[in-house]
């Protein structure tokens, strides 16, 4: 029997005035696991986590968290789920013990001993007001408040943004520690972080999601290809549409293959350029990939 | 309701300073309240309100409604639990420090407790309606201080064109419609607010509510209020038609330094239907607005597009008061002149008596009155009333006063049926009546009950103004 997503949207549609923010966009975050939603700035990621967490309303389409409708959602909801952002306003009167004890009985699953832990692991100062914390410090106080409660659905929008690198990995681990019944969807720029721990990828781009899979499949399937021809390379019109925009330079003709295959993509190339010398095929990062559909996307427009 | 005592506890922390300063306010407008001090009128109610709109607005802008940032929109919190603990807090801190502020003022006024429990309930609910609540509303829809500054001027400005007491006693009709337009209004918009949390259109419907409450206000027009006056009244009068009103000759006209004319014609009735009445008197007092005047040249005064308003009296007799320039007086004594108006007739009776000697007498439906003595500071003597709440609903006269010897100085009126309007001072001056200087105590004073009101289009042709007599002001002795 197919498992009910954890976070899905359906044609899901949003609007600001004349501007499109969203188009269309079906995203399924499978439960337990780690979603990475990944694109250029203005590609419509935050949009998209404020519908589900019913912080904006879908002008079009519908957006789902744990089976709920996102305009939907009630306290019982909010329960199980999880948000932190960069921009989230906290309470910044407040100490960072006070705002866990008065965060404490929103929540019946609220774990003492795992935010005491919390507080330890991020070295935070029980008696400093959230408003004396800096950025780093902040987020930390953030999301110690989010996975002390055990949450079901954690939702983080850039929580990575502008913190150095040591921050970064000590939430990440944090993070991991602590979601292993969860399941995550976070939105970033750092796509390096990215890939070390997400297993799920989806990349929007213009409000459009332009590929939603496992990590694992959509590095099988790019693929970076220097292709070396005994004469001076010329670009063959029409182009393959699951090639990436190529670039030639003498005798070697660079693209990225978006739907890599060994035998396939050399019986292509073979068919495109009869005078290929050799084919050299390079796995990329996610940051490469990430660049790659980026630029595509400019040359597109 | 745990989640409403949480959140309410949280705000209380969070804002224990607001509190406080507050709390000093309202301490010290009892103080000054209470030891008559020549500063009771100046800073203290106006600090007391500033400091209840910041309080009500801090803490409804501690979970701001607008907006995507704020941590607590993600929380397991129940807007209609954060509603209600914003209202606990608006009611231990904005009405229960009014309402005992309210009590230690009148208490120590001379007012019993029964006497002042029904003013004293009906204060605190528009306290909390017209003040609270409508503060809240802006706040619901608003993220800050400027913004909320910005917001609470049309809320001023309804205040000052629910000035302007063109009807006197009677504006009360229209003073109640916008107040319960305005209430309706919050209401709608904070419930609507915390419903929804839809800004963009709990803002729309702030200003399309407002405009209403604004419309109402300025449209309501005498003939309405006069219709609800006359039936809320307790005599119904079946056929108006049949009084008679005419001018009496003994009218006079005040030359004020050469510029003007202050004339009064009195107003005599006949066919006044006393026998209805729960009392054999029916004393009518008048409102006079829409005034014109014409003169035999055929010139009008007010000129084209004008009207005078507000003119008539308060007085034992009955009569039309109204100024014109000097030398449109002229034109009006050189021949017949007409004069129409719409005439508001309240119809006055229970006569009662009370004695006032040194000591304060509280009078139902008036207030604590006492007689004020000459001194170095006061150069005539007067009975000075306290009012309870709201204004004196009954009409207050002296024996003297009844013949037409002495007008009050200053008489603000009500015909209100409520026990209580809103306000910040439970009680203050509002009846001060002179007295000759060889009054002796006891006084004996009377009150009289509004009893019938009707309205009335009047015209007036043939009059002979050349009759009045003739006094110039200042007049010499």
């Amino acid at each position: 029997m197919e498992t009910m997503p954890a976070i899905r949207t359906e044609s899901l549609t949003k609007r600001f005035r004349f501007t499109p923010a969203l188009n269309q966009m079906d995203l399924i975050v499978p439960q337990g696991s780690i979603y990475a939603l990944v694109g250029p700035n203005g590609a419509g990621k935050t949009t998209c986590i404020k519908i589900l967490m019913n912080l904006l309303r879908p002008s079009a389409g519908r957006a789902g968290v744990l089976g709920r409708d996102s305009r939907r959602l009630s306290p019982a909801d909010f329960a199980q789920i999880g948000y932190a952002s960069e921009n989230l306003q906290l309470p910044e009167w407040m100490t960072v013990e006070y705002f866990l004890g008065y965060l404490k009985p929103f929540y019946p699953t609220w774990d003492d001993a795992r935010a005491g832990e919390l507080l330890r692991q991020f070295a935070l100062p029980r008696d400093r007001k959230l408003k004396e914390l800096s950025r780093g410090m902040k987020m930390k106080a953030a999301l110690a408040s989010v996975l002390a409660y055990h949450p079901r659905v954690i939702v983080l929008d850039e929580p990575f943004s502008g913190l150095d690198p040591l921050v970064r990995d000590e939430l990440i681990q944090t993070l991991l520690g602590h979601c292993a019944d969860a399941t995550v969807l976070l939105s970033s720029h750092d796509l390096a972080e990215m890939e070390t721990f997400a297993s799920h990828i989806g990349y929007l781009e213009h409000g459009s999601l332009r590929f939603s899979e496992e990590l694992t499949s959509l590095q099988n399937r790019f693929r970076e290809l220097d292709v070396l021809l005994n004469q001076p390379a010329t670009i063959p019109r029409p182009w393959p549409t699951d090639w990436l925009p190529a670039e030639a330079a003498g005798a070697v003709v660079r693209f990225t293959d978006t739907q890599f295959q060994t035998e396939q993509t050399t019986a292509r190339i073979h068919s495109l350029w009869p005078n290929v010398m050799s084919i050299e095929a390079r796995a990329m990062p996610l940051r490469s990939i990430f660049v790659a559909l980026a630029k595509s996307g400019r040359k597109a427009e | 309701m745990l989640q409403t005592l949480h959140i309410f506890s949280k705000d209380v922390r969070s804002l224990r300073y607001e509190i406080g300063v507050t709390l000093a306010v309202a301490a010290t407008f009892v103080f000054f309240q209470v030891t008559d001090s020549r500063f009771r009128d100046l800073g203290t109610p106006l600090l007391l309100v500033i400091a209840g709109w910041l309080l009500t607005v801090r803490v409804v802008h501690e979970e701001p409604l607008p907006g995507t940032r704020q941590f607590w929109l993600t929380r397991p919190y129940s807007r209609a639990s954060l509603l209600a603990a914003k209202i606990l807090f608006l009611l231990a801190f904005i009405v229960l420090p009014k309402t005992i502020a309210d009590l230690a003022i009148t208490l120590h006024a001379g007012f019993s407790f029964s006497d002042l429990l029904p003013g004293l309930l009906c204060s605190q609910v528009l306290l909390f309606t017209l003040f609270a609540i409508p503060i809240a509303a802006i706040a619901a829809v608003t993220t800050n201080l400027a913004q909320a500054i910005v917001a609470s001027l049309p809320l001023m400005f309804m205040l000052a064109i629910s000035g302007g007491s063109a009807l006197g006693p009677l504006d009360w009709v229209r003073h109640a419609a916008m107040a319960l337009a305005l209430a309706a209004a919050a209401l709608s918009v904070v419930v609507f607010a915390y419903g929804t949390r839809r800004t963009t259109l709990a803002r729309l419907l702030a200003g399309v509510l407002w405009i209403a409450a604004v419309v109402i206000g300025v449209g309501l027009n005498g003939s309405l209020g006069s219709a609800v006056e006359s039936r809320v009244l307790p005599v119904h009068l079946d056929d108006v038609s049949r009084v008679g009103m005419d001018f009496g000759f003994t009218g006079t006209a005040t030359l004020m330094s050469g510029f003007n004319a202050q004339i009064r014609l009195p107003i005599r009735f006949a066919g006044l239907p006393v026998e209805k009445a729960t009392s054999v008197e029916m004393l009518p007092r008048i409102i006079a607005t829409n005034l014109r005047i014409r003169a035999s040249d055929g010139t009008l005064w007010p000129p084209e597009n004008g009207f005078l308003t507000g003119t008539g009296t308060n007085d034992s007799e009955p009569a039309l008061d109204f100024n014109v320039p000097a030398n449109y007086y002229a034109k009006l004594k050189a021949g017949p002149a007409s004069l129409r108006a719409t005439l508001y007739v309240t119809l006055y009776g229970n006569r009662k008596t009370f004695s006032i000697d040194s000591r304060r007498v509280i009078i139902p439906g008036v207030g604590a009155c006492s007689f004020q003595p000459m001194s170095q500071n006061v150069t005539r003597p007067a009975i000075i009333c306290l009012n309870l709440f709201r204004s004196p609903r009954l009409l207050l006269l002296n024996n003297q006063e009844l013949s037409g010897q002495q007008p009050s100085f200053f008489y603000q009126l009500s015909h209100s049926p409520f026990p209580a309007e809103l306000g910040i001072q439970p009680s203050e001056m509002t009846v001060a009546m002179g007295l000759q200087p060889s009054a002796q105590l006891p006084l004996e004073i009377i009150t009289l009950e509004p009893l019938a009101h009707f309205q009335r289009q009047v015209s007036f042709t043939n009059l002979k103004l050349d009759q009045l007599k003739e006094e110039v002001f200042p007049m010499s002795r």
